[in-house]
């Protein structure tokens, strides 16, 4: 089954980058943000690189890692590594350090190449690529047989293995792939691939040996459309890999403008669907081709051509490559006949030696070979495949428990592993996770250690799921670190003893309890409406609001709702009430509600900027895709015509969804909402079909769209909507993303466009969505006459004085100018259910006091720890500005109305603010004490007449709580919680607005709900080790809180409240809350 | 479908080529021409215990040669 294929390519990457330097000096052979270099340059620079780590030790079968983040460097650092003789182990310097120094050891690494060196690089020689300093060593003979690379792959035990490739089976790819496809001197190829997977192998070596250009694709630039289009454009890229999904999605964004430049698109690392083909061959005059292999045998064994009109479904993975076979065998090692699904083994010259330091191991995946010549050894993949009549093969999925996540390969027994390691877990399993829209994540299951010794206890405070991700993320890379976890009595196990993953994967809790059935019609409608709100399969009359999670955002979604159909309710009613029965009785008792819904003009023309729009305009940075996205699960019967006449609706009704901005000549900013005389609702949406995606695929996809139709958004187009239709087959989940600028939408936002989709569903089609009463721009009007009439004696010296406490501060200032945000500086924490549950459970006090409590209490502990003098605790909070002002009713409008504003939560003189309870008490008070729950702070800090406003110097650290989402449902209209839930996304060099920031939302999963937080932070202020102490801290004092309050409050009696500070009209004080929260 | 390398009940040969590599190869398959068995039948883990044991070099045995004959750097 070997393709005829020349006798092997003789040499090494040594001789043959050398000749090609040679040949061609004054030719480009790198382009690089940083830096271009010729052949001429790279030959030099690389020589006396490599001979400083010849002299640092390298040399032939030695290992020198190579850290260095993409850019002319990396370029450098990896041909010095092969001129010095040695094998390059590439690593991704953002990757955990206990990881990195897992790798350097196991690997043997005599050095590491790096462009600043970390702590992870201890025990190795570290040299600087940018060290020019050449000893007079001479540079070692290397052997075809040597070891050219590196690369590490999940290991299935817990051990990442290191997959040794020789020169000679590298040289056999890359000279098969260059008589197969004829790079040219003219050609220019895209390096964008993360030098930890092998693809980027072939980026790297295969235009340097040909006199052609490698052009470095900025770090993380691979997953951004809009980037790779620019920079293919500029660059004029001839040559480019993509994975499959992320190919389709770069179709999608960007239809239309087809991409001269490029020659030939290469793909490979999942299945490439046929419509992506079609797709290609739509907009680009370019060839395609499909690659397939694993690491363990030098990048590709199989490809295949994929033309114009090409016939063939699945694509297959085409046939094999020079001096390479593939077979199919069944389990007794007997080919299948063609067209029968077996194992595929590989064998020829580009298998890799084996797994470095790893006999063993090796023996079993590499093995003797049956069918080739005497002596001959196959590497048996794990992957199923077929052999079609003619020759060509197909892929058909694995046989075991490795599975890919986001393209990435990844052994569940390594994380299981990993988590054993933590002291007070005595068993793990770990299982991928499809919900109903087919998108995966990680579970931990844990079996927690019966005797936890004291000292663990101290080492890893509670075993809650955030302590086991801040574990994990110290040892594991991002992408292997589970999402949930859940914690049980015992694994279950089958008949025979072993795990049983699939009795664990329908480990599902309950969500409600039960009661009475609703005996009239009132209790029939609060009960319907409380538990569309709250995304409950059913809510009973004895039910109560805060009992069944609810939070005050969902409460004013909830007050709107039922006063609209006709029960006149406010937001204390909701929340108050004991009970759905209360809550109907109150209703009862009630008159109409007194505010006239407007006119629908008077939320036309323009708007007044709000506080918060100034303030996002003077943050800076391009605002444009500043937005708020959420995936919604939707049946498949869902047409476009539907789609889009209900997003007409919806832009019809709901003005801020139609404003536009103009930025005046001064830099000021407008704001117009125009009448909705010709909404184009079809530029709205985008359909992109699933085509039987599911899990990792669609996520990538999805991920992918996501992102393109966030770059769509325009602010001075007023293109502030992009919906994304993942249409799906009969029978199968489809999904609806919303990509909403934030200008116009917010929290409560959210939940009245989610309420008008599900009715619009169920309306048919005289459906129409109700009008707002009050508008956006009535609101707007108000604050800023408000801001001009006159203010709160005061006021203005009180905001002055909390803006300039001389505050505790973590970290380093932040600086907009060159702090923005970005993806790789986000950590998403969950705490575990049964705290979570203590915190916003129906005795504890407002969620948003004690997650304050909590913070003011971390930022303190840690400021003293870094020995920083005590000072007052400054937060900026958020609140969803929705405050009562007579004449207005905001529970339909959707808009921003988003209120920031600082809360000095701690003094410094509050020495009992140490004790929990007293520091809860305190920042009650001052949280209570805010005057119109901070909305005054944004007039008088951006509203009032220039001389008159509040200036200082804005706290560094953000607070933001998001409320309680439903992330557990699976139906129709349900949320998908793994795209996030009211999360800001953010553009390209968006500044950032605090040093450090924190967003927490109450998610209800599977395993009941987990308060999840998601830090971001600016580089320039604190690192990731700093963000993580601080997250830990706060969930641990969380933790604490959520104890001591939920003894206090159980508490009805005095003795449980040992509490010094507590006196008798404290507790008096805190009971009348307590009552008061209740009626 | 069972792997026939994965099975812990099953009994295994160690077999060993001219490059010295070693295989884990199961006793109910045919030996392979140009490999002879170092060990085995036994339990798949003692026939690893032996690989452990006895390929400490990874390197193959005519690179190991050529390497350690002209004096380069040995590891």
């Amino acid at each position: 089954m070997t393709q005829d294929s020349p006798v092997v390519p003789a040499g090494t990457l040594v001789g043959l980058l050398r000749e090609q330097a040679a040949r061609t000096p004054r030719a480009p052979a790198v382009v690089a943000e940083d830096a271009c270099l010729t052949y001429a340059e790279l030959d030099a620079r690389t020589d006396r690189l490599a001979r400083r780590l010849r002299h640092a030790g390298a040399g032939p079968e030695r290992v020198v890692a190579v850290a260095v983040p993409r850019g002319a460097g990396l370029v450098v650092a990896i041909v010095a590594v092969i001129k010095s003789g040695a094998a390059y182990l590439p690593l991704e310097p953002g990757d955990p350090p206990r990881r990195l120094r897992f790798l350097l050891a196991d690997a043997g690494a005599v050095a590491a190449v790096t462009s600043g060196a970390g702590d992870a690089f201890e025990g190795v020689v570290t040299v600087d690529v940018a060290d020019a300093g050449a000893p007079s060593v001479t540079l070692p003979e290397v052997r075809p047989g040597n070891l050219a690379y590196v690369i590490y792959t999940s290991g299935s035990t817990g051990r990442p293995k290191g997959v040794g490739i020789s020169h000679r089976a590298i040289v056999n790819r890359l000279a098969w792939m260059q008589a197969q496809y004829g790079l040219r001197p003219d050609d220019r190829v895209l390096q964008k691939t993360p030098a930890g997977f092998d693809v980027s192998v072939w980026e790297f070596f295969w235009p340097l040996l040909q006199g052609a250009t490698l052009v470095m694709a900025r770090p993380d630039g691979h997953r951004d459309p809009a980037y790779l289009a620019e920079v293919i454009d500029r660059e004029r890229i001839t040559t480019l890999h993509f994975v499959p999904s992320m190919l389709a999605a770069f179709l999608r964004a960007r239809p239309g403008t087809p991409l001269p430049s490029v020659r030939r698109v290469l793909c490979s690392g999942e299945a490439l669907p046929a419509e992506t083909v079609h797709r290609f061959h739509q907009a680009h005059d370019a060839e395609l081709h499909n690659l397939y292999g694993p690491t363990e045998a030098a990048v590709d064994v199989t490809a295949w051509p994929c033309p114009p009109g090409m016939p063939d479904v699945p694509v297959p993975i085409g046939r094999p490559v020079w001096n390479t076979g593939v077979h199919v065998l069944d389990g007794a090692l007997r080919p299948v006949a063609d067209g029968e699904v077996g194992e595929l083994y590989l064998t020829g010259v580009q298998l890799a030696r084996g797994y470095l330091g790893r006999p063993g191991l090796t023996a079993t995946r590499f093995v003797a070979d049956p069918f080739g010549a005497a002596g001959e050894r196959m590497y048996r993949t794990g992957d199923l495949g077929r052999r079609r009549p003619d020759g060509a093969f197909e892929y058909a999925g694995r046989v075991d428990n490795q599975v890919k996540l986001r393209g990435q390969r990844i052994e569940l027994g390594e994380i299981e592993s990993a988590l054993t390691g933590h002291p007070a877990v005595e068993q793990a399993a770990v299982l991928v996770r499809e919900n109903a829209g087919g998108h995966q994540h990680l579970v931990g299951y844990l079996v927690a250690a019966d005797a936890v010794t004291d000292e663990a206890m101290e080492a890893y405070p509670p075993v809650t799921g955030d302590a086991l991700e801040a574990y994990l993320a110290e040892r594991l890379p991002a992408h292997m670190v589970p999402a949930r976890y859940v914690t049980l009595d015992e694994l279950p196990v089958t008949a025979n003893g072993k795990l049983d993953r699939a009795a664990l994967a329908a480990i599902e809790p309950p969500r409600t309890g039960g009661g009475r059935a609703a005996r009239t019609d009132p209790e029939r409608l609060v009960c319907g409406i409380l538990a569309e709100v709250l995304a409950l399969p059913a809510v009973h009359p004895d039910d109560g609001f805060l009992r069944l999670g609810g939070d005050s955002i969902q409460a004013i979604d909830a007050a709107g709702q039922i006063t609209r159909a006709g029960l006149p309710v406010t937001v204390r009613d909701v929340m108050g009430a004991r009970s759905v029965a209360e809550l109907a009785e109150r209703a009862l008792s009630r008159p109409a509600p007194s505010v006239a819904a407007e006119a629908p003009e008077a939320g036309r023309g323009a708007v007044p900027l709000t506080p918060i729009v100034h303030w996002l305009r003077e943050r800076g940075g391009p605002a444009d895709a500043f937005c708020q996205r959420l995936v919604l699960r939707i049946p498949a019967q869902v047409t476009g015509e539907w789609l889009t006449g209900v997003l007409r609706r919806l832009l019809e009704v709901h003005d801020m969804l139609r404003a536009r901005r103009r930025i005046t000549a001064d830099g000021q900013w407008e704001l117009l909402v125009p009448a909705p005389d010709d909404v184009d609702a079809l530029q709205c949406l985008t359909e992109v079909p699933l085509n039987g995606r599911t899990g990792e695929a669609a996520d990538e996809l999805i991920r992918a769209e996501l992102a393109a139709a966030q770059q769509r958004l325009s602010l001075d187009e007023g293109r502030l909507v992009q919906a994304v239709w993942f249409s799906a087959e009969p029978g199968r989940q489809a999904m609806l993303g919303l990509v909403v600028n934030h200008l116009c939408v917010d929290g409560v936002s959210w939940r009245v466009l989610l309420h008008d989709l599900r009715e619009a569903w169920q309306g048919g089609a005289g459906w129409r969505p109700a009008p707002a009463v009050t508008s956006f721009r009535t609101w707007a009007r108000l604050l800023n006459d408000e801001a001009r009439s006159g203010a709160r004696p005061g006021a203005a010296a009180y905001w002055s004085s909390v803006l300039d406490a001389g505050r505790a501060r973590l970290g380093r200032p932040s600086d907009a100018r060159t702090d923005h945000e970005s993806p790789d500086r986000l950590l998403t924490l969950d705490l575990d259910p049964a705290t979570t549950e203590r915190l916003v459970g129906p005795d504890s006090p407002t969620v948003n006091e004690l997650l304050l409590t909590g913070l003011a209490l971390a930022v303190r502990e840690l400021a003293r720890r870094d020995g920083t003098p005590d000072r007052p605790v400054v937060v900026d909070v958020e609140g969803h500005g929705r405050e009562d002002r007579d004449g207005t009713d905001l529970s339909r409008t959707v808009g921003w109305f988003t209120t920031l504003f600082p809360v000095r939560l701690l003094e410094a003189g509050d020495n009992d603010g140490d004790d929990p309870r007293a520091a809860l008490r305190l920042v009650r008070e001052q949280l209570r004490e805010l005057p119109d729950k901070g909305l005054e702070y944004g007039l008088h800090r951006y509203l009032r007449a220039p001389g008159e406003r509040v200036t200082g110097t804005e706290p560094e650290i953000g607070f933001n709580y998001l409320g309680r989402f439903d992330g557990g449902g699976t139906g129709d209209w349900t949320i998908v919680a793994d795209f996030g839930v009211g999360l800001d996304c953010f553009g390209a060099g968006m500044p950032t607005a605090h040093a450090v920031e924190v967003n927490a939302a109450v998610v209800d999963g599977a395993g009941g709900p987990v308060l999840r937080a998601t830090w971001s932070w600016a580089a320039g202020a604190l690192t990731r080790p700093e963000v993580t102490r601080l997250a830990e801290t706060w969930f641990r004092l969380l933790t604490r809180l959520a104890d001591d309050t939920a003894d206090a409050a159980a508490a009805a009696a005095p003795r449980d409240l040992t509490l010094r500070s507590v006196s008798a009209a404290e507790l008096a004080e805190l009971e009348a809350e307590l009552n008061a929260i209740r009626s | 479908m069972t792997n026939p390398f994965e099975s812990d009940n099953d009994r295994y040969f160690v077999l060993v080529n001219a490059e010295r590599q070693h295989s884990l190869w199961p006793v109910t398959a045919a030996v392979p021409a140009g490999w002879s068995v170092a060990h085995g039948g036994d339990t798949r883990d003692a026939c690893l215990r032996y690989v452990e044991q006895n390929w400490t070099d990874l390197r193959p045995a005519g690179l190991a040669a050529e390497m350690d004959g002209t004096g380069t750097v040995t590891p």
